[in-house]
Order: C-alpha cells, then sequence, then structure tokens
C-alpha cells in the first residue's frame, strides 16, 4: 500500500499514464472514424439493422466519424485536453450502454463499429470499452496540471 | 519532439485502418449485400425481395442465426451502382 501510494505522489507516473491514455484515444479515434468512412456503406447498412438507431442510420453513420474526428482534435491540443477525456468519457459510457442493450435484447445483430473492431463479439467489445473507461477516469481523477497553487505572502508579494 | 507526437499517432491510425478495412471489388461476382427492410413491414414481399434498390452493398455480411427471413445476399455480382444483379447468380442469406 505504501509502495503504491509512493508511486502514485509521483507526477512522472501520472504524466506518463495520462500521456497513454491520450495517444491510445488518439488511435483508437482516428481509426474508427476513418475505418468508418472508408465503408461507409457496410456502416451504415449495420445501423440500418438496429432496432433503436434504424431510423438515424443517415445521421448517425455521419456524425459518429466527424464526432471522433473532433474529440481527437481536442485531445490533440493540449489546451482542451481535458475537454477531450471529457467527451470520450461521454462517448464511451454511451457506446457501452448500447452494446449492453444489443446484449441483453438483440445479440445476434452485426457491430456498427469500424475496422477489426467487428471481429470483437459483443462481450469482448464491453470489456474493450470498459478498459478505455477505466484509463480516462484514471487520467482525469489524476490530473493535477490545472491545479498548482503558489503561496504568496501578502507583505512581501514573494512566493514562499 | 512530444509535440508532433500526437500527430504521429494519428498517422499510424490512419495507416493501419488503410491495411485493415476491407476493399470491394465491385462489379465483380463476390460482394455481399444486407437486406436494408430485414425487421420492417413487408420484408417478406416478393417485390420488395427482388428490388436491388433494398440492398446495401457490405464487407462482411453479418447473418449469424440462421431462420426464415431474408437479411441479405452473397456471392452476388454487383450492377455497377452499389446494388447487386439479380439477372447473375447470387446465394441468399436468411436468419430469425
Amino acid at each position: 500500500m505504501f509502495f503504491i501510494a509512493t508511486v502514485m505522489k509521483n507526477n512522472t507516473f501520472i504524466q506518463i499514464i495520462q500521456s497513454l491514455a491520450c495517444y491510445l484515444l488518439i488511435f483508437l479515434f482516428t481509426y474508427t472514424g476513418v475505418s468508418k468512412l472508408l465503408d461507409h456503406s457496410s456502416f451504415e447498412a449495420a445501423i440500418l439493422q438496429s432496432p433503436i438507431l434504424r431510423n438515424y442510420s443517415k445521421i448517425i453513420s455521419w456524425l459518429l466519424p466527424v464526432s471522433e474526428f473532433f474529440i481527437v482534435v481536442m485531445l490533440l491540443w493540449k489546451r482542451y485536453r481535458r475537454t477531450g477525456f471529457l467527451l470520450s468519457l461521454f462517448t464511451l459510457t454511451v457506446f457501452t450502454i448500447y452494446i449492453g442493450y444489443m446484449v441483453l435484447f438483440v445479440p445476434s445483430l452485426p457491430c456498427s463499429c469500424g475496422g477489426v473492431l467487428k471481429q470483437l463479439s459483443w462481450s469482448g467489445h464491453i470489456l474493450f470499452n470498459c478498459f478505455f473507461i477505466i484509463l480516462i477516469l484514471g487520467s482525469l481523477f489524476t490530473n493535477t496540471s490545472n491545479k498548482i497553487f503558489i503561496a504568496i505572502n501578502r507583505k512581501s508579494r514573494k512566493p514562499v | 519532439m512530444k509535440k508532433f507526437f500526437g500527430i504521429l499517432v494519428v498517422m499510424l491510425a490512419l495507416t493501419a485502418s488503410a491495411f485493415t478495412v476491407p476493399h470491394k471489388n465491385a462489379t465483380v461476382a463476390g460482394n455481399e449485400y444486407s437486406y436494408n427492410l430485414y425487421g420492417q413491414p413487408g420484408q417478406d414481399n416478393p417485390s420488395n425481395l427482388n428490388n436491388p434498390a433494398n440492398y446495401t452493398l457490405v464487407n462482411p455480411l453479418s447473418c449469424p442465426i440462421p431462420g426464415s427471413h431474408r437479411c441479405g445476399v452473397s456471392n452476388a455480382t454487383d450492377d455497377g451502382t452499389g446494388h447487386p444483379d439479380f439477372t447473375k447468380s447470387y446465394t441468399i442469406r436468411l436468419r430469425n
């Protein structure tokens, strides 16, 4: 326990985890976004077969990859990285809820995800998403970059 | 260096997607099409079943559980517009 506490206090370790999470998310969203656009007809056809998304297949098939690219831009821009993490968390949570619904009610339908992720089973996909959600939560809760305080002596106006 | 690592990751993802997304070979046999009206009213109507406009070119077609309703066709030839050419041979795929 002491060892973990010591390691967690180490900013370098936290920064490595945050950077790793950020780059993994950039890779994930770029890869899935491009795959959805490259094979757009398959992606739209998969959404058409979903009972809850069928009526919005045209909009979703374009909106989803565009949103993924938007998140990538947020993550690339250090100033908006926290917003990028929050948007990633929201997107992955919505995906996971949708997958949970599919597992419970229509497990025979195909996954509307991009690239090699199509090969994953629904339960495999939930585990995959949970890994990324934990990674994002870890990065958000250990984010110390905007919590730097400098104590200033009121009389001397010099940092103490 | 650290600044450009994000861009490098984006390029890596672009390369990976280029290699892993299946490329369709239209106008030759062996294409798979999903039936857009599966699960909708009139899905078993012959005029809908035989209308190529109700099919979308996909790769791969997923019909995991055999059944009695059409979910798509495989081994079909493209008519040049992204729909199957029903004057050539094709395999009907069914599921529940």
